[in-house]
């Protein structure tokens, strides 16, 4: 197997606040290679940003507890970016690692026209007058599907529909060929048909520039279509992290169910009651001892002793590539897997 | 034929742009909705289904009266309501109700619960049977809320919860017919299928009739007896859930139902796609023809001339097409 070219350990983020410490992220560990698309999945507040913008490094320093180790294995060498100086993080964002976010509208500037947001990235890291990175844009316009994209550089945001403006964020992100984009809920602002245009795009590009994608989402439909990996993230921590498959069809996670068996599907038909998870996520202010996801857990009291309360499962190994954080053991979780889930489709 | 609370007969809402400033002058129209016929029985689910922009939401809220529509006829059970004035609509608004999408802005942050839920009885100057504290508490459990909880501000509770909330609010008159637009998608996963689930129990319990306006077609799928597509204004398709998602006739059902992600890897990496090109024009200046004729795939001449009428290609199935899909 390749190196992966992003290794994550052990990393924690939490924020202080007056009301306690928010345990936002807690012993995270990852890779992704390149060429390879990792998905992370979870709720609002499950810690799936939170850790992403950690490893680019946009957390404030000041207001931010960040500890563990997040490994870009560059050409020049391996470097950590967790422990680098922050300077050495944002030589190297925008060009080794890139980032989009979910509203493309607030994080392109108004003001500026698209080819001089574009060029200025572009500039960045290149040498070239103002007109070498304008027509730089348009060829990145051009490469995302824009059309007559050297009457386009010209205009400003508020001329460009949603899912263009997302192919915009798209080429700034691409403009110096990361080696990383982090892709944090890229579609969920779109409607679908856009959606599956932008999902259709980032898997050119990933193949064209060769790229590590990390992919954060909820929806679990996108997963399946993108993915090569899937980590799965509850109140903060990773809970089950395997193959795309293993996921989908051999889940090892209480909650991963729960997931999957609570979704309607397009492919299914209603009039059957959608399996709930009941109550809601813990605050991730002081979190109680155990498993986070005890109290909504239906396999909880077919653990010996009062396990889940006392102590927190370990992220463990149960089968090839396939991690869980769950007290159960592998016979009782296939057990309780609900056939459904597991694609009794026609 | 089951009796119908809500009837549609070539309703259009049309917004004038106009050029702004002190002499502005009207400049265009928005045709946000342009044609649609539609009915909704007693207990049964309707699904209006789009991208943005293709006026779901104007035709939710105008068949509230919220806009006045601009041509085209609203019966509300049986009674033809275009032309009431506010005054005559008020008795009118207690049977019917609505839920929005966005559960932090559609509560007010200063208002306990008790005086959000309970609002509507003072507005329409009914006294619950056992007051109104009881009726409220009664409406909280029923949407799965703790009843102790009534003093409670919105902000102390999660998303989910706000939205119950929400729908305590609109069941409080007891109405015969709710428009919910976009109920579910400001919610997580897990928290989606708790609602969907509340609305499916509080229709069989009272026989509600749903206008479930949403862009997400699984849950529409999911939740609807009958599902309306539409586009730029106009009804596209409308047939059962059932027939529609298993046979779609329409180019752009067909692609609607492609695009949607199938939580499901191995169905996933065998499916071919229909990838839309482009954008929804506006609704300024729609496509002459066929409105989608811009963007569909199977477009031929008389697709940018000729509008396809509305035709029931079998029970209950309609259509806009001048070249659908095969059977």
């Amino acid at each position: 197997m390749t190196t992966p070219f992003l290794e994550v350990k052990n990393l924690n983020v939490s924020f202080p606040t007056e009301d306690g410490e928010v345990m936002a992220s807690q012993d995270i560990s990852f890779n992704v290679a390149l060429g390879e698309t990792l998905a992370i999945v979870g709720e609002s507040g499950s810690g799936k940003s939170v850790s992403n913008l950690a490893v680019m490094g946009l957390h404030n320093r000041a207001r931010t507890n960040i500890s563990g180790e997040a490994w870009l294995n560059l050409a020049s060498g391996p470097v950590d970016v967790i422990s680098a100086p922050e300077e050495t993080v944002r030589r190297l964002r925008g060009k080794s690692m890139a980032m989009i976010f979910q509203d493309p509208m607030s994080a392109l500037h108004p003001y500026y026209s698209i080819g001089d947001q574009l060029s200025e990235a572009w500039r960045l890291y290149n040498e070239g007058s103002k007109s070498d990175g304008i027509k730089r844009a348009a060829q990145m316009l051009d490469l995302v599907g824009i059309p007559d994209a050297a009457r386009r550089v010209q205009e400003y945001p508020h001329q460009f529909s949603g899912g263009m403006r997302q192919r915009v964020m798209i080429a700034m992100a691409l403009i110096n060929n990361p080696s990383l984009l982090i892709a944090d809920e890229p579609t969920t602002a779109l409607d679908v048909t856009v959606q599956s245009q932008i999902l259709q795009l980032l898997r050119d590009m990933q193949k064209e520039f060769n790229m590590a994608v990390i992919l954060i989402t909820h929806d679990l439909g996108v997963v399946a279509e993108v993915a090569d990996r899937v980590n799965v993230m509850y109140a903060g921590k990773i809970v089950e992290k395997a193959g795309i498959d293993s996921i989908y069809y051999n889940s090892l996670h209480p909650y991963t169910m729960g997931l999957l068996s609570s979704i309607p599907r397009v492919d299914q038909l209603g009039g059957h009651r959608l399996k709930t998870i009941p109550g809601q996520p813990p605050s991730l202010i002081g979190l109680p001892a155990g498993c986070s996801f005890r109290s909504r857990c239906e396999f909880a009291s077919n653990v010996t002793g009062n396990l889940c309360a006392t102590s927190a499962p370990l992220l463990e190994i149960k089968a090839p590539e396939h991690a869980s954080r769950c007290h159960l053991s592998v016979e009782q979780l296939n057990e309780f897997n609900p056939s459904d889930v597991r694609g009794t489709h026609k | 034929m089951s009796e119908s609370v809500l009837k549609l007969e070539g309703l259009k809402k049309h917004f004038p742009t106009t050029t702004g400033g002190v002499f502005s002058r009207v400049k265009g129209v928005v045709k946000a909705v342009d044609g649609v016929d539609l009915e909704v029985a007693r207990g049964e689910t309707v699904g209006l289904v789009g991208e943005s922009g293709c006026g779901k939401t104007t035709v939710g809220r105008t068949v509230l009266k919220l806009y006045e529509p601009t041509d085209g006829k609203i019966f509300f059970e049986g009674e033809d309501i275009t032309k009431l004035s506010r005054h005559e609509m008020k008795p009118l608004r207690s049977q019917m109700q609505m839920i929005f999408q966005d559960p932090f802005a559609s509560l007010n942050p200063r208002h306990t619960v008790g005086a959000i839920v309970s609002a509507s009885f003072d507005i329409h100057g009914i006294k619950p049977e056992g007051g109104v504290k009881k009726s409220v508490q009664d409406l909280l459990e029923r949407v799965g809320l703790n009843p102790e909880h009534i003093n409670r501000f919105p902000h102390e509770f999660s998303g989910g919860q706000r939205q119950r909330i929400g729908i305590a609010r609109a069941l409080a008159l007891k109405p015969k017919l709710i428009v919910a637009d976009e109920p579910v998608s400001a919610l997580d996963v897990s928290i989606q299928a708790q609602v969907v689930n509340l609305l499916d129990d509080l229709q069989q319990e009272l026989g509600l009739a749903y206008l479930f306006v949403a862009h997400d077609l699984s849950v529409v799928q999911h939740i609807s007896d009958r599902v309306v597509v539409m586009y730029l204004g106009k009804v596209m398709e409308m047939a059962n859930t059932t027939e529609l998602f298993a046979n779609p006739r329409h180019p752009y059902t067909k692609a609607l139902l492609s695009a949607v992600p199938i939580p499901d890897p191995e169905i996933e990496r065998k499916r071919e796609r229909i990838i839309l090109q482009g954008d929804l024009p506006s609704p300024v200046n729609p496509p002459a023809g066929c409105v989608f004729n811009t963007r569909c795939w199977k477009v031929q001449d008389r697709c940018r001339v000729e509008v396809p009428q509305v035709l029931e290609i079998s029970p209950k199935h309609t259509l806009a097409c001048h070249f659908p899909e095969g059977n």
